[in-house]
């Protein structure tokens, strides 16, 4: 039997190496890294939640959207990795919401609901026969706590932050959020700061490249997708000063 | 209880209520009387007997309350639901027959209610009532509970398909009413609810039910 560099235990699913590591798991965190960027950043006034994508046709429907969901009235999710997935655990994250204003008849919090999702995932982890999630969610909204951000990856992992990206330009969003994050941001500033570090993520925009923009203001708790109408005045100078600068 | 044992039916669902629900233009339009019985003690008498189950659609009830309160978040959590999935409000036709297969389904250990589901769509206004074990008609005008046969007394002759939303509030109203003179079931005071087109769910206040108070049961509620 030919053993690699990794032995046999990529291949077995989900059993500790003797190094104390689940390949699998690490496997299933390079599907998210390589997948397209999604990121959030909250403030007092909402959360905003950005996406970009690529249509790689003309032919596709450029309003239907494969990386941001609508999980409940004031929560949203974006994802990163294989979209499939993803679909799966927003579907969980949509029925758990849903049961948890049955059960108790209240609005159900950001956090119950993205522990949900890691719970589920790290299921996938430690069971026979299947395999862990090839996706990350960015589950974001606003409820009686205020503006939340939670991340939740394949491990079942769940950390909250104010500002946070998922996929292949997760790095360079960081990098600008780190440096030009403010908690007290309004809600039209955050969008901007989402749009600059979406824009500043991508190494080249081509033809399909498109973004997706939602926010959750504080004052209407709601998922409200913003209209490209909205967002090009804001994205056109971005692109223009990227072009011009050329490579960031 | 067995289905044969038809008096045990007739007592168990035997109500004390009266709402009417009735389809005016670009709204359908509710209103119930507010007594809660328990046998012949008035158990509550500021009971809500109509609920938003979105902002397009409302459900009356009468009968069995804790049954009715139970179907309604059930109603609730698929609308909301239905809702998220397809970025779509729900069709009042199939808010309808959501509740007829969660009746019909528990036939032999039925929910002990009465349920008049009306609200606006792509469609326009529908109305929908449905009974104990999931069988539904649709309806232009309705009334349920023991006092519907007083309140169909003076909505049928009153009623035409393009009444306006402030004679068909009037209308409703004065059905109760009259139950609530005629039906020892029914009592204590009325809601009046609607849902508009563009407007949503929404019901009558305090100071704008005054007058009507004051034209169809010459006295204000307690």
């Amino acid at each position: 039997m030919a053993l690699g560099i990794a032995g046999a235990y990529d291949r077995a699913i989900t059993v500790f190496s003797p190094q104390g590591r689940l390949y699998q798991v690490e496997y299933a965190l390079e599907t998210v890294r390589s997948g397209s960027t999604a990121l959030a950043v909250t403030c007092k006034e909402g959360v905003v939640m950005a996406v970009e994508e690529r249509m790689h046709t003309r032919l596709q429907n450029p309003d239907f959207s494969w990386k941001l969901f609508q999980v409940d009235e004031h929560i949203g999710a974006a994802a990163a990795g294989l979209n499939s997935d993803a679909r799966v655990l927003v579907d969980n994250a949509r029925i758990y919401s849903q049961t948890l204003r049955l059960s108790y008849d209240e609005e159900p919090t950001i956090e119950a609901v993205a522990k949900r999702v890691g719970d589920i995932m790290q299921i996938y982890t430690q069971h026979g026969g299947v395999r862990p999630f090839g996706a990350a969610l960015l589950i974001s909204g606003v409820d009686r706590t205020g503006s939340r951000l939670f991340y939740a990856e394949p491990s079942g992992l769940v950390l909250e932050y104010a500002a946070w990206a998922i996929g292949r330009g997760a790095d360079r969003v960081k990098e600008m959020f780190e440096n030009s994050y403010k908690k007290e941001m309004t809600l039209d500033e955050a969008v901007k700061l989402a749009l600059q570090a979406l824009v500043s993520s991508v190494d080249k925009i081509d033809e399909g490249w498109t973004v997706r923009l939602v926010k959750i203001p504080a004052a209407t708790k709601t998922y409200t997708q913003v209209p490209p109408t909205e967002l090009d005045p804001i994205l056109a100078p971005l692109l223009e000063e990227k072009k011009k600068g050329g490579q960031r | 209880m067995f289905p044969q044992d038809r008096d045990a039916w007739v007592k168990a669902l035997k109500t004390g209520t009266t709402t009417v629900g009735l389809i005016a233009r670009d709204a359908v339009v509710f209103a119930t009387d507010t007594r809660v019985t328990a046998g012949f003690f008035v158990a509550h008498r500021k009971g809500k007997k109509v609920h938003p189950l979105h902002k397009h659609v409302a459900i009356t009830i009468a009968g069995r309350v804790a049954d009715a309160q139970s179907l309604i978040d059930i109603l609730r959590a698929n609308i909301n639901y239905y809702q998220i999935m397809r970025r779509d409000t729900m069709p009042i036709s199939a808010v309808a027959r959501l509740a007829q297969s969660l009746m019909f389904n528990s036939r032999y250990f039925p929910y002990i209610a009465q349920l008049i589901i009306g609200g606006i769509d792509s469609e326009g206004p529908r109305l929908y009532t449905l009974d104990p074990f999931g069988s539904v008609t649709e309806e232009t005008l309705i009334a349920t509970g023991s006092g519907s046969p007083v309140a169909l007394g003076v909505l049928e002759p009153n009623y035409s398909r393009d009444i306006s939303f402030d004679d068909a509030v009037h209308l409703a109203f004065q059905a109760v009413a009259a139950s609530i003179r005629r039906d020892a079931g029914s009592g204590d005071s009325i809601d009046v609810a609607y849902v508009k087109r563009d407007v949503g769910y929404g019901e009558l206040s305090l100071e704008e039910k005054a007058p009507l108070y004051k034209q169809y049961l010459k006295y204000a509620p307690v």
